[in-house]
């Protein structure tokens, strides 16, 4: 088991002047294995895109636990949390909001390498770069001059430098064409297949979920269900 | 009554850039009848939405445009702007994206939708008002009497799409053209969003989508525009059952539904549009020896196609 959360919960507060308590995640249990497609579908609102930044760490649950490799990550302390930040990553559903408008596309995928202290190599990058099937010219570019579907590549290829073994996937292609939309997951599946990372994918799109994922977990006004 | 509601004849439209102009929407032939519904299908960046606004005219001044736009007789595109104006929303409605900043954010709701009443119905305020809350209600807001004096950010993703389709109709226009319909919606929404669609009976109504779900329920007549040129014009039944150009193939087959096949490459840069050749031919898995010259728009029985593998 690589990730596995228990009795999650997440409550928001809501409103100015009246506070009123919304229940993103309501006793959420739900387990991804090792080189495993999860699915998470529910209607938005339900509460999906709270689930991924839970166990990317990224939000802090109310309640609950949540396991990566069999430790709680509550009890980490700072050193092995920036290790688990590292191993778990997410996409965004809306890749130019991901990235940095005024930095060309060379200097938001060097940003990992810096911030995880990666040795720095122009080869390692263009490798990355070949991987996803973008070009060194992309590299000169902003986000502005790239396509929707050429920025969800970056955007992949932005976490795979860290090599994480957990990538939380939230809509990555909603906002694509079919076409686009094949590509992306193909290029996801090829690369499970030959890192054997765990994807937890969050759609709305139920024929989609059932093509891509092994299990598919039901999401409805905080509850999960297994299909 | 003319049966051909509008009509694109060799539309080409292009756009300044540094390198020379850009050509966006390239010798575009397209009709529309009386009560159609037909949806234009194609991947981003491929002129649809541009062609869209091209037929109205509403693209901004630096485009150049060229052909012919035949509306009731008059030529859209050479119509003076007194004239074009009361063809807008009076007769020809545009429908934006729900998504976006449609909406003016600093009007009430029912204020916008009424403004079309009062400007092209001639009505006073107020009963344009209690014409926009009957149309507001009848296209399936909640108590559209109180929330007509709500604000754009008060609605959710689905009802703003009502109220944009609900200025649409509001001047009683006969033929609308809707920009993506259900781009980024979820589900339950695109649902919601095809039901309103189809319960505009008697409209002649033209989308923009690359929501082929959408597409499949709710066109009658499917256009498949590839790289600046239509590529493919069939009925409904038929674009899904039987398409013909390798494009509209490989676009149902990357359908989650029927395989999740990907189609390799890209589509082609706007600037390597006038090199010889079908604008396709890179990536197709049937190219010979006549790719090398640009096919023409083939006709087999009402099927429309542009692919040399059809030329008989």
């Amino acid at each position: 088991m690589l990730v596995e959360a228990k009795t999650l919960s997440k409550t928001y507060k809501i409103g100015w002047f009246k506070k009123r308590l919304v229940r993103a995640i309501e006793q959420a249990d739900i387990s991804v294995n090792k080189g495993e497609t999860v699915g998470v579908v529910g209607e938005s609102g339900s509460g999906k895109s709270t689930l991924g930044l839970l166990l990317t760490g990224l939000l802090k649950p109310d309640g609950g636990q949540i396991f990566f490799n069999g430790e709680d990550i509550a009890s980490l302390k700072a050193g092995q949390r920036a290790a688990y930040r590292r191993q778990a990553q997410i996409i965004f559903q809306h890749p130019e909001t991901a990235f940095n408008p005024k930095w060309k596309l060379i200097r938001s995928l060097a940003e990992p390498y810096y911030l995880h202290k990666i040795p720095f190599s122009e080869e390692s990058l263009f490798r990355r770069l070949a991987e996803v099937g973008l070009y060194v010219e992309h590299l000169a570019r902003y986000p502005f001059q790239l396509s929707g579907g050429e920025l969800q590549r970056a955007a992949i290829a932005r976490v795979m430098v860290l090599e994480p073994e957990f990538i939380v996937l939230d809509e990555p292609t909603s906002m694509l064409d079919a076409i686009t939309q094949a590509q992306i997951i193909g290029l996801l599946q090829e690369i499970q297949k030959e890192k054997g990372v765990a994807y937890l994918f969050i759609s709305h799109d139920l024929d989609l979920a059932g093509v891509f994922c092994q299990r598919v977990y039901r999401l409805k006004e905080g509850k999960l269900q297994l299909t | 009554m003319d049966p051909v509601a509008l009509q694109a004849k060799n539309l080409t439209v292009e756009f300044p850039a540094p390198e020379g102009f850009i050509r966006a929407v390239d010798g575009v032939d397209l009709a529309i009848k009386n009560g159609e519904r037909m949806a234009l299908v194609g991947e981003t960046g491929s002129g649809k939405s541009v062609l869209l606004l091209a037929l109205l005219r509403l693209l901004p001044a630096g485009a150049r445009i060229s052909g012919e736009v035949w509306y009731k007789g008059k030529d859209l595109l050479r119509s003076p702007n007194g004239e074009l104006r009361r063809v807008r929303g009076r007769e020809v409605a545009y429908i934006p994206q729900g998504t976006g900043g449609a909406l003016n954010p600093v009007l009430t709701v029912g204020g916008q939708v009424a403004e079309p009443i009062t400007v092209h119905l001639g009505f006073k305020k107020k009963p344009a008002l209690a014409r926009a809350i009957s149309l507001l209600d009848r296209l399936g807001i909640p108590e559209a009497s109180r929330r007509a004096f709500e604000y754009p950010h008060q609605y959710s993703g689905g009802m703003k799409q009502r109220v944009l389709v609900a200025m649409g109709v509001a001047a009683e226009a006969q033929v609308l053209l809707a920009d993506e319909p259900t781009k980024g919606v979820d589900w339950q929404r695109r649902e919601e969003i095809l039901n309103l669609f189809r319960s505009l009976k008697e409209k002649t109504i033209l989308t923009v989508t690359h929501d082929l779900w959408f597409t499949e329920r709710f066109a009658q007549k499917v256009a498949v525009m590839y790289a600046a040129q239509i590529v493919e014009v069939a009925l409904q039944e038929e674009f899904f059952g039987r398409p013909l150009h390798p494009y509209a193939r490989a676009l149902l087959a990357a359908l989650p539904a029927r395989g999740l096949i990907p189609l390799p490459g890209y589509a082609p840069a706007h600037a390597s549009y006038g090199e010889p050749g079908c604008r396709f031919s890179k990536r197709c898995p049937h190219v010979f020896g006549r790719c090398q010259e640009e096919p023409p728009l083939f006709e087999q029985d009402g099927h429309r196609v542009r692919c040399w593998l059809y030329a008989c």
